[in-house]
């Protein structure tokens, strides 16, 4: 038989079954219920329900896993993690917010110093401390090096002036890690700086964006005269942009996403299995065709994930092997959504952002299921644009095969 | 990507091959032949026993010295690169699968070794245009003298070449089973024509084609099962074959992007032609992984997992090929669809390659299935 998960089929070697045994062990038996449900269903979660689940997985050791052990971590190498990614979607486990643990710890106990780790580490550690992330703003999405935000030294402080766009989670965060321009000279990444900033501090105020889907998960953040300590400043002057490249590397071993793929492809299953019985067999020969050309997609998606992070575990350079993942990874999850929307039939179009925040341990109705699969579809749209456009991707790649 | 691990003996091997097939079969001396045999590969056929190639389909205790997926992989990619459009797939690979089982053990063992040495062709007279569970079209009725065959089977590849057929046939119990049929045998006939790669292929008419009771071959697995077992094999070879070429094709594309000029400007440097190359790159990458899963898959024997694997990897190879067959065409431009360049070869090629055991369709249908 075909395992329930397609990833399955790939063969894996009987140690790295084990880690995936004690993965899937674990979070069976400590997922909370209710959290395991809102996952399970597409559910939006709070930020509480986050916390909740780091804070098991730091109780076991297990939240922090890529951190090198004399800073609380597992050191376990990109394999390991990924299979713990992996495997924690199939579960049904809230996804670990990255800006935080994945993103700024490791560029501080890389280019912090001591004041910084002291300060900022035990804070991610036990998600006491929310981060969130100020990249982008209204100007410079994609050409990111562009960036306006102005950072203006005063003494022992910075007077930081400008405006942040599409900062998830700043309403949830305590801190921003944040990309500012300390000079225009040279070349724009030339000037840019890795500063920390206390969302608390006067002159930052939040305007929720509501996405295509109906829902809050962004923010432009406006920054007036923000006065940051210049003890802030994470590595030197224009080094930010060496720390930016180097955070966002971070996210390779997630990029391809394949755990809540294979978590929906679960789904979508399901909703064949339903639809399948009213449906007439021309119908169902088509969309029998369609569910197997998603599935093989996902399951060659799985396969170039897995050689890549082989790879680069071996110590190759990610170039532009992250960005063929984004690439195919966003394309296959709206692949899957798409589908997902044409099996919902008459109820296609059923979509109330209201819905995601149901009760998980409810049954929900015909409608409001549907109205998930509809915020999947519509959510779905925004993965190919954020964390670098697809289009964007493609250059990366022409520059690597088309190099004279 | 790199193709996968190779071992010392298969890196051996690729080099040459390599060296062979660049030295005596270049696209300019084939494409400078008079069309005919020595276009159609069968010319190297006798130099590759030569070099040993054709034992890379077989166990080494049957006579070959690998036998394994990995190995027959690394022959079918440079077979594709140098555009030797041989019957290694199905002489050797699908008629080796079958013949390493045969239980008279004489007639193995002679069969095995005129394969090994390029002596005789032999080929199984199996339609590579349905998928691979197809109904078997032979009848096969009981006479005095044996058993006579019936039946049609359309576009056997190469089957000029061959000396004799292995026949499926189902009797009217259901039972099926290979018979040995001379190519010779009165009754059996043969409509040659050409295929859109170059080689000839002929529809395969059996008119009471009457042979001795020891035609039937007997085996130590089932037939249909053992038929099965070979054409996945054949079509792990195919995906094989389409990756060199795949590799083949993005390379001369893509450095002919950054040779040839246009409106004062390098093609490489308009970003509508980047992004393209840039999905061509992906597709090429896709097919390796994808094919280095199922040939891990086939170190195992024949399961529902191994059919799976390979069903999604011709699905994904066929995928490609379809994009960077014409892709490569359509970014040479004029010398894309001219005769004298590698290019449309290849294309060609692919054509025939996604064509070969079923195309996508068929295999996300056989995919699905098997679930």
């Amino acid at each position: 038989m075909i395992p329930e998960s397609i990833s399955q089929l790939l063969t894996e070697p009987d140690h790295r079954r084990q880690w995936r045994n004690e993965v899937r062990e674990f979070v069976t038996a400590h997922l909370p219920r209710d959290l395991e449900r809102k996952v399970a269903l597409g559910l939006k979660l709070s930020k509480d329900d986050y916390v909740r689940w780091q804070k098991i997985l730091h109780q076991h050791g297990w939240f922090a896993g890529a951190w090198p052990v004399e800073h609380g971590g597992q050191g376990w190498d990109l394999v390991k993690q990924w299979i713990f990614t992996q495997e924690s979607a199939i579960c049904n486990a809230p996804m670990v917010i990255p800006y935080g643990v994945s993103m700024l710890g490791p560029v501080l106990y890389t280019f912090g110093n001591e004041a910084h780790r002291r300060e900022h580490l035990p804070g991610i550690l036990n998600s006491d401390r929310w981060w969130c992330q100020g990249y982008s703003e209204p100007g410079s999405g994609s050409d990111l090096a562009s960036l306006k935000t102005s950072a203006v030294r005063d003494g022992d402080h910075y007077i930081v002036n400008g405006t942040k766009m599409w900062t998830t989670e700043a309403h949830w965060a305590d801190w921003m890690h944040c990309l500012v321009r300390t000079s225009s000279s040279g070349k724009p990444q030339q000037g840019i700086t890795f500063l920390l900033i206390n969302m608390k501090t006067p002159g930052i105020v939040i305007r929720p964006i509501v996405t295509i889907d109906g829902i809050h998960h962004t923010n432009e953040v406006f920054l007036e005269n923000v006065r940051v300590p210049a003890t802030n400043r994470v590595g030197e002057e224009g080094e930010g942009w060496t720390i930016a490249k180097f955070l966002l590397g971070s996210e390779r071993v997630s990029i391809a996403d394949t755990g809540p793929k294979l978590r929906q492809l679960r789904s979508l299953r399901a909703l064949y299995a339903k639809a399948e019985g009213d449906a007439t067999i021309e119908q169902r020969t088509l969309w029998k065709v369609q569910l197997a050309d998603v599935e093989i997609q996902l399951l060659s998606l799985c396969a170039l994930e897995r050689r890549y992070i082989e790879a680069w575990n071996a110590g190759k350079k990610a170039s532009a092997d992250a960005s063929i993942l984004k690439i195919r990874g966003t394309e296959i999850l709206q692949a899957l959504t798409e589908l997902a929307l044409e099996l919902e039939g008459p109820l296609a179009t059923a979509h109330d952002p209201k819905d995601l925040y149901q009760d998980p341990l409810h049954p929900l109705t015909a409608a409001q299921q549907a109205s998930l699969v509809g915020h999947e579809y519509l959510y779905g749209r925004c993965w190919s644009i954020f964390g670098g456009t697809n289009e964007i991707q493609r250059n990366i790649i022409a520059r690597q095969i088309l190099s004279a | 990507m790199h193709m996968f691990a190779r071992t010392e003996e298969q890196e051996l091997l690729a080099e040459n091959m390599a060296r062979l097939l660049r030295e005596e079969y270049s696209f300019e001396v084939r494409h400078g032949a008079p069309p005919g045999p020595a276009r159609s590969a069968t010319a190297m056929w006798s130099r590759l026993a030569e070099l040993g190639v054709l034992g890379a389909a077989l166990d080494p205790h049957h006579g070959g010295f690998a036998g394994d997926a990995r190995t027959i992989s690394v022959v079918m990619a440079q077979l594709g690169r140098s555009l030797a459009c041989s019957p290694f797939a199905e002489a050797a690979v699908i008629v080796g699968r079958i013949l390493q089982q045969w239980a008279d053990d004489s007639a193995r063992h002679a069969a095995l070794e005129s394969l090994v040495e390029g002596r005789s062709t032999t080929l199984l007279a199996h339609s590579p245009s349905t998928a691979l569970e197809a109904p078997i079209n032979v009848i096969a009725a009981r006479s005095d003298e044996g058993i006579v065959l019936s039946g049609d089977i359309s576009c056997v590849r190469h089957a000029n070449l061959a000396a004799s057929y292995l026949v499926p046939a189902q009797s009217d119990d259901g039972l099926a089973q290979i018979y040995s049929v001379p190519r010779d045998s009165t009754g059996l006939l043969l409509e040659e024509y050409r295929l859109i790669d170059g080689v000839t292929a002929a529809d395969l008419r059996l008119r009471e084609v009457a042979l001795p009771p020891s035609a039937c071959m007997s085996f130590h697995v089932d037939a249909r099962d053992l038929i099965a077992d070979a054409l996945e094999w054949g079509t792990l070879a195919t995906v094989a074959e389409t990756a060199g070429i795949l590799e083949s094709l993005n390379s001369a594309t893509f450095s002919y992007l950054m040779t040839r000029k246009q409106f004062g400007a390098l093609l490489g440097s308009f970003q509508a032609l980047q992004h393209r190359a840039a999905d061509m790159h992906i597709a090429a990458e896709e097919t390796l992984a994808i094919m280095d899963d199922a040939i891990e898959a086939f170190g195992f024997g024949r399961n529902r997992g191994r059919s799976a694997l390979i069903s999604a990897a011709k699905v994904i190879a066929d995928t490609a090929a379809r994009r960077i067959g014409s892709e490569a065409v359509q970014f040479h431009g004029g010398m894309g669809v001219s005769d004298e360049l590698i290019v449309s070869h290849y294309a060609r090629r692919l054509v025939a390659l996604r064509h070969e055991f079923g195309g996508a369709d068929a295999h996300r249908q056989r995919f699905r299935s098997l679930q």
